[in-house]
């Protein structure tokens, strides 16, 4: 196993590490897992947006208004709440 | 045309001259001296660690290096050694960035430039982060990042499930949210960095143009405090995304 990493101990300075890095294990401390809430208002809006333009670009080149766009925004508020009840369910 | 008063705000960097039509903006040519002085005083540190006679930055450094190692192994636990030296050097070099952007002159020392047929007057220096390439950039650094060690820890076939699930229709719909999900993850970081630091450069330059004198200087305070936290949050973001990508999920 690779050893030729750097940790620090308690004093701050730099000592190799032994530790096994590449085990997939679960890190078993929730405290900052929370964090990713900051997001939540970029979660809601982009994939509504992202599905707005993609549709209007779609309509523009094949001529179908306003099938697309409408497709694309429903679909695009089903994700923003998918990422509501992800974002909710850790 | 330059003569006219008030505060000139520009939402995108100015071109200040090409490079065999490489258009060099201002706000490159301040991502190229922040990254010089990054680099100096991360050679800098590194001598000091070996010296014998250590100075004040030293210490400061050891302190702002310790403090942050220990916030970030709180969510990546032992992990934290492989991921640290990427993490870190989003911190120091957002954080520098941000106050680097404060200093007076940036943004203030003009100087005149032919654009079509007329002359105008831009800024030599802006703030790096105000200029959405750069951000963009960095949340692209960071996203790539996160499937990287994602793919690294999980294996391919681990990562693919993910986003692509032919178990039943309901699974392969969610599986293209998650490619959504993760698009909004770019977004997100891009413009959060860039929001903030923009909003800060035009708060401070309608302040300074409203009353010249002392009144900035709270605001200056508040960009200072600004700065830090945005920093934080870059990094503790991909470090919280990190843990996520490549703890196993059931």
């Amino acid at each position: 196993m690779k050893t030729d990493y750097l940790e620090i101990d308690k004093e701050g300075n730099l000592k190799k590490s032994k530790k096994d890095l590449l085990r997939n294990e679960k890190i078993d401390s929730p405290k900052f897992h929370n964090l990713e809430a900051m997001n939540v208002g970029y979660y809601v809006v982009i994939p509504i947006l992202i599905g707005i333009f993609l549709g209007l670009y779609l309509d523009s080149r094949f001529r179908t208004k306003p099938t697309f766009t409408l497709i694309l925004i429903l679909l695009g508020s089903v994700a923003s709440f998918y990422n509501l009840y992800r974002l909710t369910k850790k | 045309m330059s003569e006219d008063i008030g505060p000139h705000i520009s939402i995108k960097a100015e071109k200040i001259f090409e490079i065999f039509g490489f258009p060099v903006t201002n706000s490159l040519i301040t991502s190229i001296i922040v990254t010089i002085i990054t680099i100096i005083l991360a050679v800098y540190y590194k001598k000091q660690t070996t010296a014998s006679k250590k100075n004040g930055f030293y210490y400061l450094m050891k302190f702002f290096v310790n403090s942050i190692y220990e916030m970030f192994r709180s969510v990546l636990g032992d992990k934290i050694d492989k991921f640290f030296p990427i993490l870190f050097s989003f911190f120091f070099y957002i954080l520098l960035q941000n106050w680097f952007g404060l200093l007076p002159g940036i943004g203030s020392i003009l100087i005149r430039i032919t654009e079509g047929h007329e002359q105008i007057l831009v800024p030599l220096f802006r703030g790096n982060n105000a200029d959405l390439n750069t951000t963009l950039g960095l949340a692209l650094i960071s996203v790539s990042l996160i499937q990287y060690y994602s793919i690294k820890y999980m294996g391919i076939k681990g990562y693919l499930k993910k986003f692509l699930n032919f178990t039943n229709p309901i699974m392969f719909f969610l599986g293209i949210l998650e490619i959504i999900s993760e698009i909004s993850k770019v977004v997100s970081f891009a413009f959060r960095l860039f929001g903030n630091i923009f909003a800060g450069e035009v708060l401070l330059t309608i302040i300074a143009f409203l009353v010249p004198v002392l009144a900035s200087f709270p605001f200056i305070l508040l960009e200072i405090f600004v700065g830090l936290i945005q920093a934080l949050v870059f990094a503790m973001l991909t470090t919280v995304f990190i843990s996520n990508a490549i703890a196993e999920h059931h």
